[in-house]
């Protein structure tokens, strides 16, 4: 008798004889590992990934939350108004990152700068890798690692130099570390200065405060609320938008954007990872059935102590390394899948999804918990069990009742996790498939959009970006196949600015907002459906008109074409605007919502206040439409804007095509990866449903001979082998429904998305796969040699 | 009143079987000429490795023969296919088996159903009907609810005839049905297909033991896979008065 490691290889010579079930065992186990490391990367980079700053557990977001929305904002006015209380150590605020114009040495780009006070930086704890951060003096910056890498050739002496951003020379203090990121990828930290009390109500802040050890989130959240309770009415805070004032911790805001739909992806490959492990075992329970009779003869001749398991735990090692080789490259792969899925916004560091050691360890350390449990609880729990028998009895091995139920409850409970899983999934691939049909409203066709920042030192006045946007879209439109050209802060399938506009009955609703070229809605391929669109007359001195969609006469009872619009922020004067023009609705903000009101207004007319809040933190839109707009190239179109501006870049060049696409991403992300799990999930499921009907007509070989001796003929073994696979796939799909319906009616289909519809389907997919399953089963028994029924199996 | 002899239910005609391993013929069955009529209880006997199982399969048509020609009920079978073979098995040839097999998960009332559910076109009444009065017939209609592990072994084989007798079959084929008893319930159950026997029913029984060979009517005797003699009840009976057989009068038949 061989022990050791003689005797593991002897193991792996003997499965070897077994190519097909090798690979469908390892195939199995290697499912389970690839869509559970894939998973578990994501978790590992997006949820337990702490933030890369020092001593970060100490910092808060404070401000208001949407609901439905994670991360907190605040306006300047409540943060002056919270101060600084005791709970806090430091306190910063920064503004949402905008576009600007940034010219290094007579390259000008475009790139990504974020405002910010002194305090700001140094709350989070971060420091510049070189140089010094902001001081507070006005045109400095710190440059982000990227940037300076990028731009600045990764050269110290860059630091103390000048660059141009926005058409102002500003010294760069410092380089931050390349760990630094906070949402989202910033090139330029700019000096923010708030005035002493600023009357700036709007969210669009981002307010960040270091407590003092020992203080919880909860002392200051409450205080946040106080504040804001006090200073409701001045702060115009309704009481339905209250509570969703308070303090979060920094680690909780980075992570809770990704957190919801990785931890929901993860559960579900766990539980693509369990079905792959019940398989396991069932599978690991043939070998175990083949060779229980050489096991107990080991036993009798003596074997002790691990010697008469080395057959099995030598074939559980063959079995896990190849799954783990093969999950483990797979997993990265699925890793790159999702992560090529993934809003940049959910990234907590620069790199990407890593499938690093972690993810080795994971994946390593799952498979052999796998494994371990699969041969003690599948294999040798088993073979004990009919060693009695074997030994004294010459019995039939694994006959026994419990065996086969703990099969049967196996396979119910697998199949029924992966009716759920699909079930999901069908109702997510066909919501993005519905979705993806859904008309946008636009022709989306011969057209290309260009970002760009009139920014207001080079262009301080609407006059001044009114003329840069028409001698551009006139340089534009002499291009050969552009038949429209023109400007907008709006674009149809994407972006989004509101402003209060007076409902009829007086009170005011939040349209969407619009600044347009005359060409610019022409060039978005919009519908016109009555009157005109802008035109060269639509100009300051002229009367102020606006055009808007049907979704605004629906809900501003608007007659149309001569009515009139009634501004009502205070950043407009109180005047009406006459309606020229109306367009057809599109899918603003996505083919799963309704259409919004929406109103264009003539760049031109724009009032300077509401235009500078434009300004601040939206791009600018410079559209193109015609045969050759998708092929007009960036340099062509940096080229002519340069003739006109030298100083201002167009970046971000796409066609209308992909930023309508880019709208249902996260539909396509959700059913890609939904399909990917539910595929795993059925095809382990399959394997299951064979593996233990397997299990049953090796082991009972001599009950389906006297079946057959009996009278039964091949069609009614193989049927006896159908019925008891589908009946299990029956049990288990009713239980999966029924667990389906539960989630459908619980707070989890908010994020689920579940379609009862999907049921049939669902239910018709997991019975075909039980007649798939059984096929090679039911042959098996359907050979079997009646004569067995005289000599034994 | 018919002088006519009773009709064959099994006929053999230089039956013949080889097992072959590689390039070793093993020829287990030679020759054999046997016919058993209708209401005949006969025995196979002889030693251990004699052929008396094979003979019983290729009866039984579990198993093919390799030369001859096979008879049930007038019908040549012996180029049945594996469907065929079943519904004949299923129609007419009632089994019993040494070691019982009773399917350990069904009751005994679902075990001696068994091979009713395989006719086509018996309904469930006929089949209950048919399953109580064959557990009646061997004394066990009061266990019909109970597993197999629940009885003894010599209920066990008993619920294994009234099994092979559920289908009304032309043949009860027993291969060592006291094979894995002890002596009383092997009394038991030898006393059972007696029984059957004198019922009308046509047995054919393997059985190394002799001292039950005295039940049969006819008791033939294999070596080296050849029928070596035929004995009838009488002849038997008189061997063993006079002490020339290998079984002695004095030991208790039942």
């Amino acid at each position: 008798m061989k022990g050791g490691i003689p005797g593991i290889l002897h193991a792996w010579r003997v499965l070897a004889r077994y190519p097909g079930f090798l690979a469908v065992a390892a195939l199995n186990l290697g499912l389970g590992v690839a869509a559970a490391t894939g998973a578990f990367a994501l978790v590992d980079s997006l949820v337990l990934h702490r933030p890369p700053f020092p001593d970060h557990a100490r910092v808060v977001l404070y401000g208001e939350h949407s609901p439905g929305g994670p991360v907190r904002y605040a306006s300047p006015i409540f943060f002056d108004d919270v101060g600084m209380p005791a709970q806090i150590e430091s306190r910063g605020i920064a503004r949402l990152p905008e576009s600007v114009n940034a010219d290094v040495a007579g390259n000008v780009v475009l790139a990504s700068a974020q405002r910010m006070d002194a305090g700001f930086l140094p709350t989070l704890g971060v420091s510049p890798e070189a140089g010094e951060g902001l001081s507070g003096a006005p045109d400095e910056a710190v440059v982000s690692h990227g940037f300076w890498r990028r731009m600045l050739h990764a050269d110290l002496r860059a630091i103390g130099t000048r660059i141009t951003v926005n058409g102002r020379p500003t010294v760069i203090r410092g380089v931050l570390s390349p760990d630094y990121r906070l949402f989202t990828d910033v090139d330029l930290f700019l000096p923010l200065h708030l005035a002493p009390h600023a009357a700036d109500n709007a969210q669009n802040m981002t307010a960040v405060a270091r407590l003092r050890p020992g203080v919880g989130e909860r002392a200051f959240s409450d205080h946040v609320h106080a504040v804001a309770a006090a200073h409701a009415a001045a702060l115009r805070i309704g009481p339905d938008r209250l509570p969703f004032y308070g303090a979060t911790w920094l680690d909780d805001q980075v992570t809770g954007l990704a957190r919801p739909t990785v931890l929901l992806f993860f559960s579900c490959a766990l539980a693509v990872m369990a079905i792959a492990g019940l398989n396991l075992s069932s599978l690991l329970l043939i070998r175990a059935v083949a060779r229980s009779h050489g096991t107990a003869l080991r036993i009798a001749l003596g074997a002790r102590g691990w010697r008469p398991w080395i057959p099995a735990v030598g074939e559980a090692l063959l079995v896990g390394i190849l799954a783990v080789a093969a999950g483990l490259s797979t997993g990265n792969v699925v890793a790159h899948v999702f992560a090529s899925l993934l809003p940049a916004e959910w990234l907590i560091s620069h790199d990407a999804i890593a499938f690093d050691w972690h993810a080795w360890v994971f994946g390593i350390a799952l498979a052999l918990v796998t494994l371990a449990v699969a041969v003690v609880g599948g294999s040798v729990h088993e073979t004990s069990g009919v060693l009695f028998r074997e030994r004294f009895a010459s019995g039939r091995a694994f006959g026994t009742k419990t065996g086969r139920h703990a099969r049967r409850v196996m396979n119910v409970v697998q199949t029924a996790i992966a009716v759920m899983l699909l079930a999901w999934s069908i109702g997510v691939i066909t919501r993005w498939w519905d979705l993806e049909h859904v008309p946008m409203g636009f022709d989306t066709a011969q057209a290309q959009v260009f970002e760009i920042k009139a920014d207001d030192a080079q262009f301080p006045t609407v006059v001044d970006v009114n003329a840069l946007f028409l001698e551009f879209s006139g340089r534009l439109l002499a291009q050969r196949g552009i038949r429209y050209a023109g400007m907008s802060n709006h674009l149809p399938g994407s972006g989004s600015f509101v402003m209060p506009f007076a409902l009829p009955d007086g009170s005011t609703y939040y349209a969407q907002y619009g600044l347009a070229t005359p060409g610019a809605l022409q060039a978005m391929g919009l519908r016109l459906l009555s009157g005109r669109h802008f035109d060269a007359g639509d100009v300051g001195g002229a009367g102020r008109v606006a055009m808007v969609n049907e979704a605004y006469l629906k809900t501003f009872g608007s007659g149309g074409v001569g009515d009139e619009v009634w501004p009502a922020s205070r950043l407009s004067p109180n005047a009406p605007l006459r309606i020229v023009g109306v367009v057809a609705d599109t899918r603003h903000a996505g083919p799963g919502r309704p259409p919004e009101p929406t109103v264009f207004i003539p760049l031109a007319q724009a009032w300077e206040s509401s235009f500078d809040f434009v300004r601040l933190y939206m791009p600018m839109y410079v559209i193109v439409r015609g045969p050759d707009a998708e092929g007009l190239s960036m340099e062509t179109a940096s080229r002519e804007l340069h003739r006109t501006a030298p100083f201002v870049a167009v970046a971000h060049a796409r066609s209308m095509r992909d930023d309508a696409r880019q709208v249902m991403a996260g539909f396509r992300r959700d059913a890609v990866i939904s399909a990917i799990l539910a595929l795993f999930a059925m095809f382990l499921a399959c394997i299951g449903l064979y593996s233990s009907e397997s299990v049953d007509v090796m082991s009972r070989r001599r009950d389906y001979a006297v079946h057959g001796a009996l009278g039964a003929t091949p069609m009614d073994l193989a049927m006896i082998v159908l019925a008891r696979n589908v009946a299990v796939a029956m049990i288990g799909t009713l239980l999966g429904m029924g667990c389906t319906l539960l989630a459908h009616r619980s707070p989890l289909q908010t994020m689920l998305h579940i379609q009862l519809e999907v049921a049939v389907p669902a239910c018709v997919a997991m019975l075909a796969v039980a007649v798939i399953a059984s096929v090679i089963p039911a042959w098996r028994a359907a050979r079997i040699d009646p004569l067995h029924a005289i000599h034994g199996a | 009143m018919s002088l006519d002899p009773p009709a064959a239910i099994v006929e053999m005609s230089g039956i013949g079987k080889v097992f072959r391993a590689g390039a070793i013929e093993n020829h287990v069955l030679t020759d054999i000429h046997l016919e058993i009529r209708q209401g005949e209880f006969v025995s196979i006997a002889g030693p251990s490795g004699c052929g008396k199982t094979t003979l019983l399969s290729l009866m039984g048509l579990l198993d093919s023969p390799s030369h001859g020609e096979l008879r049930v009920l007038g019908h040549a079978v012996t180029g049945l296919g594996r469907q065929a073979r079943a519904m004949v098995r299923n129609r007419h040839i009632g089994f019993v088996f040494q070691s019982f097999n009773l399917i350990g998960d069904l009751t005994v009332a679902q075990n001696v159903e068994l091979p009713l559910t395989y006719r086509d076109g018996m309904g469930r009444k006929e089949r209950m009907q048919r399953t109580a009065e064959a557990l009646a017939s061997v004394g066990l209609a009061h266990r019909m609810n109970q597993f197999p592990a629940q009885l003894s072994g010599g209920q066990q084989q008993r619920v294994a005839v009234a099994r092979a007798l559920a289908g009304e079959p032309a043949i009860l084929l027993a291969d060592e049905p006291t094979g894995n008893l002890d002596l009383r319930n092997g009394e038991i159950v030898m006393g059972l297909l007696d029984r059957l026997h004198k019922a009308g029913h046509t047995i054919c029984m393997v059985t190394h033991d002799e001292r039950f060979g005295f039940v049969a009517d006819r008791v033939i005797r294999l070596l080296d896979g050849q029928v070596v003699d035929e004995s009838t009840y009488r002849q038997l009976k008189h061997e063993a008065e006079c002490g020339l057989g290998e079984v002695r009068a004095e030991e208790p038949l039942f």
